[in-house]
């Protein structure tokens, strides 16, 4: 009858697994795949309030027309420099809703 | 890539820099990839799944948390698409990748995977349950520490030295024939 194997008679079997390479190329192609990134103070109100999930796009009239009423409403004064500056937005979001950061808001998917 | 130095590629990519997310691509993608690889045993799949979690990191991006790791993150979502991938196909794993023109895809230990030995190794962990498995893998093969290694597949500590003694034990049992190969 056989000895049993032993811990490190198994570590050197697994030592003799080498890992493979990253395929050439495989890099490139996640880039090319990667989804424009829109940036701006529309898309991050889109995002916000959901529009995005129902697949309006971020620029569209409707956007437009719920960001206008935020603005309006919520994020004046700070409005102005929100559209020039997402973190302002964040800012503004903040004070608006006395959340210190709307990514505290989202789960991240896995 | 140290922490400050991830961090700073994640903010910039989250704002659309490509090239932030090129080098992040370029510093996570093999260890991904292996991970997979082992894994699925497949190419293809492994690189779609090193593909998609890479898809998938680039749109949570913007809305990162900046005391997250992305590595333990890639690794977990890949870890999630190999379970579905292996739940949707049970096919025989460790299935000769097609061979390719230029050989660039060839793994590199083939001339060693001719040998009975590591076949039988390969087979036997093959063999083992999906978590188990990806246990080994992470500590055994990837070198990562079982706590890290649990961050990775979202377990307790407890739960994945759990899972790596049932693998070592299985493993042991299974490979003790080859003792004398050793």
């Amino acid at each position: 009858m056989k000895p049993d194997m032993t811990d490190k008679d198994l570590d050197q079997l697994l030592s003799e697994l080498s890992a493979p390479d990253l395929p050439k190329g495989l890099a490139t192609s996640i880039m090319a795949r990667l989804p424009e990134r829109k940036s701006g103070w529309r898309t991050y109100i889109t995002e916000l309030l959901g529009l995005d999930g129902l697949g309006l796009p971020a620029g569209g009239a409707l956007a437009s027309l719920v960001f206008g009423v935020i603005a309006g409403y919520m994020f004046v004064p700070a409005a102005t420099d929100a559209a020039v500056n997402p973190d302002e937005a964040e800012i503004a979001y903040a004070a608006a809703f006395g959340t210190e950061s709307w990514l505290d808001l989202t789960e991240e998917a896995s | 890539m140290t922490h400050d130095e991830e961090a700073d590629q994640i903010a910039r990519a989250a704002k659309g820099d490509r090239m932030a997310m090129h080098r992040l691509v370029t510093d996570y993608s093999p260890a991904v990839y292996r991970l997979a690889f082992r894994m699925l045993s497949r190419v293809e799949d492994a690189e779609d799944v090193t593909q998609e979690a890479f898809l998938r990191a680039w749109k949570v991006l913007p809305k990162w948390k900046p005391d997250a790791k992305l590595s333990t993150w890639l690794h977990r979502v890949a870890l999630n698409l190999c379970y579905d991938r292996l739940r949707k196909t049970r096919e025989p794993l460790f299935s000769e990748p097609p061979e390719q023109a230029d050989g660039a895809h060839k793994r590199p230990d083939a001339r060693l995977q001719q040998t009975q030995v590591k076949r039988a190794v390969e087979t036997a962990i093959e063999a083992l349950p999906d978590r188990q498995r990806a246990a080994l893998t992470l500590t055994a093969l990837e070198g990562h520490s079982n706590k890290l290694a649990a961050e990775m597949m979202d377990i307790s500590l407890q739960a994945i030295e759990s899972l790596l003694a049932r693998a070592r034990r299985s493993l042991k049992t299974e490979l003790t024939p080859l003792k004398d190969s050793l």
